[in-house]
């Protein structure tokens, strides 16, 4: 349950009449959990700076556009808009072509890679890490599942809505997902 | 002879997206049925684990949405 001072509505009405303020307490509002929720749907910490920012750069342009119709779901809007610009990221990933160098080795994997690893070093020991590893192991359909309807406060219906499945599906994604994680925590503690 | 209920009704129950009369139900169930009770905390430490997860994006991020929206008010009020 949200018990903000000043309801998002109300913020998303005063920045429509011009109040810029609304925007900025907004996005400070909602910044860790979008953040949070993109960084473990994609696992790479820039890549998901960049989701960030093009989010709500997408919910400013959508908000002026008169897109937006409050049903009192700021949050779960602006989620369902991270959510979709990252599977968009990975599926696009997915589809590159590997560059390789003359021996065949695919040169991504040179990349930045050690900037990479300190990076995600840092969010893993920021934060929960052992958890935040362990989910990042989930299959892709079970995570996302679980990080829409934690971080991102989307029912299992408004869920199964974004990700094109039923309510059961759904749910059943979130209980393998659930009995994984306690597999794995099982097998680490062991 | 208890009412049977799944683990996806013990999840419908803890994320709160059940009626009165189901929660009634299950919460009745639940001192009977350990496998539910062991869903239904399995739940709450995942809960407890995730809101430890904090990931704050960049000061500059931020700094480029404000200036963003800032200059497409611009925008609007020029046209």
């Amino acid at each position: 349950m949200h018990n903000h001072i000043i309801p998002d509505h109300k913020l998303v009405e005063s920045y429509l009449e011009g109040n810029e303020i609304a925007l900025e307490m907004l996005v400070k509002r909602y910044k860790q959990k979008v953040m949070t929720a993109i960084s473990m749907l994609v696992y790479d910490r820039y890549l998901a700076e960049d989701i960030f920012q093009e989010t709500f750069i997408k919910v400013i342009h959508s908000l002026r556009g008169g897109k937006y119709q409050h049903e009192g779901k700021f949050l779960p809007w602006v989620m369902r808009i991270a959510r979709n610009l990252s599977i968009d990221h990975i599926r696009r990933n997915k589809k590159m072509p590997t560059i390789t160098d003359s021996e065949g080795n695919d040169i991504s994997t040179f990349i930045r890679t050690d900037d990479l690893n300190m990076e995600d070093r840092m969010v893993r020991d920021q934060t929960h890490g052992h958890l935040y590893d362990l989910i990042s192991r989930l299959p892709e359909e079970q995570r996302e599942v679980l990080i829409l309807r934690h971080y991102g406060d989307l029912s299992f219906k408004e869920i199964a809505d974004i990700t094109g499945c039923s309510i059961n599906t759904a749910l059943g994604r979130m209980r393998y997902a659930i009995l994984n994680l306690r597999k794995m925590l099982v097998t680490v503690t062991k | 002879m208890h009412e049977e209920f799944t683990p996806e009704d013990i999840i419908r129950y803890a994320y709160r997206e059940v009626t009165e009369e189901e929660k009634n139900r299950i919460e009745t169930a639940l001192p009977h049925r350990p496998d539910l009770r062991q869903m239904l905390e399995d739940i709450e430490a995942l809960e407890g684990g995730m809101n430890a997860i904090k990931i704050e994006p960049h000061p500059t991020s931020v700094k480029i949405i404000i200036e963003e929206s800032h200059d497409s008010s611009l925008h609007i009020s020029n046209s």
